[in-house]
């Protein structure tokens, strides 16, 4: 099985070798543990679920770490994509298993923040009747 | 309650600045004090503070990013309280009275905001008022000075954005209380080429670095590998 990122929203950033995956629709965000951030490297690029278990990953830690991130609407399945190589100099740390934390303490103040203004933009001034007063 | 200092950010904002500190002084209760951080800007916004004489102080600085400018406003406040604005941004003529009431009413430590409502300019100068937002933003904010000693001074993460995120997470951590007053007194203004316009992902990454530094405090906090 291929995945893609599941929607411009979901951004992230490889601090140290624990990555960051933030969606900016909800504001919640994740932090993956070292073998999680390998991981997410190969699937969020599109790379094989296959080329994964033969460069030495455990089937198991792909199919649940693939199937979490799924269920948190950061990947979603992509069958059609181009396969993508793994990522140079790929390697798997093993001394933990796959961790997906999920946060929402920040959700209401990155929620509150003017970048979801956009879309909201193109529709202007074609407002819900509720919020024309004043 | 004797006073409130008006810390206005600025950088290239000579087009916006007279309206934002028009509304700041044209407020039902008055401030003490409406210092311009003048943020490095290359265009006219240090006349346009100087135009309003004795009532603007200005402080000049290279240009640090908005939140190192919000920085420098609220070490020279003078009075108890703080309020902020964007130097683009505006208030209706009851916001720092309504929040002065609202203060009162809140524990010591705490932020009071206000929900926005967004505007533009249409082409004839007047404004176009859009919907109601939530309010946890520099523009809306007042709270006491105390506030500022106790979380400490604003981080301006790469590329300019999220440096309200990671300072309201610190405040909330710290036990501050931040409360919104329903009714939208802040004006938003909307325009594209605004720093808070549109998506970029390398602007982004502000947010991805409030949100990792929010997880490393969690983290020392709570002791946890």
């Amino acid at each position: 099985m291929k995945y893609r990122i599941s929607s411009d929203d979901v951004v992230f950033e490889d601090f140290d070798g624990e990555v960051v995956v933030l969606d900016l629709g909800t504001g919640r965000y994740f932090g993956l543990n070292a073998s999680a951030s390998a991981l997410w490297a190969a699937l969020s690029t599109g790379v094989e679920t296959a080329s994964l278990a033969d460069a030495g990953a455990p089937a198991d830690w792909i199919a649940g770490f693939a199937a979490e991130c799924v269920q948190a609407g950061l990947l979603v399945e992509a069958p059609d994509a181009p396969e993508a190589a793994l990522p140079a100099g790929f390697r798997l740390p093993t001394d933990a298993a796959p961790r997906l934390e999920a946060h929402s303490e920040l959700s209401d103040l990155i929620a509150a923040d003017p970048i979801h203004d956009v879309d909201l933009q193109a529709g202007w001034p074609h407002l819900p009747p509720d919020q024309v007063d004043r | 309650m004797t006073g409130y200092s008006v810390v206005i950010p600025a950088w290239n904002a000579a087009i916006t600045l007279a309206e934002t500190i028009g509304s700041v002084l044209a407020q039902g209760w008055a401030p003490a004090e409406v210092i311009v951080v003048d943020d490095g800007s290359t265009d006219a916004t240090a006349d346009v503070a100087a135009g309003f004489g004795a009532a603007v102080r200005m402080i000049r600085q290279d240009n640090r990013g908005v939140g190192v400018a919000t920085n420098t406003g609220l070490a020279a406040c003078g009075q108890p309280v703080v309020a902020l604005v964007d130097s683009d941004d505006l208030w209706l003529p009851d916001k720092a009275a309504r929040q002065r009431d609202h203060l009162a009413r809140l524990p010591e430590l705490a932020i009071s905001c206000t929900a926005l409502r967004l505007f533009r300019a249409d082409a004839a100068g007047g404004r176009e008022l859009g919907p109601v937002r939530p309010g946890l933003l520099r523009s809306s904010m007042m709270f006491p000075l105390a506030v500022f000693a106790r979380v400490g001074p604003l981080f301006d993460p790469p590329g300019g954005r999220g440096d309200m995120v990671d300072w309201l997470a610190r405040a909330r951590e710290q036990g501050v209380a931040i409360e919104e007053l329903p009714e939208p007194l802040t004006l938003r203004r909307v325009r594209p080429g605004s720093l808070s316009s549109g998506r970029d992902p390398a602007l982004d990454r502000g947010y991805l670095l409030a949100a990792r530094r929010a997880m490393l405090r969690a983290r020392q906090d709570g002791g946890t590998a």
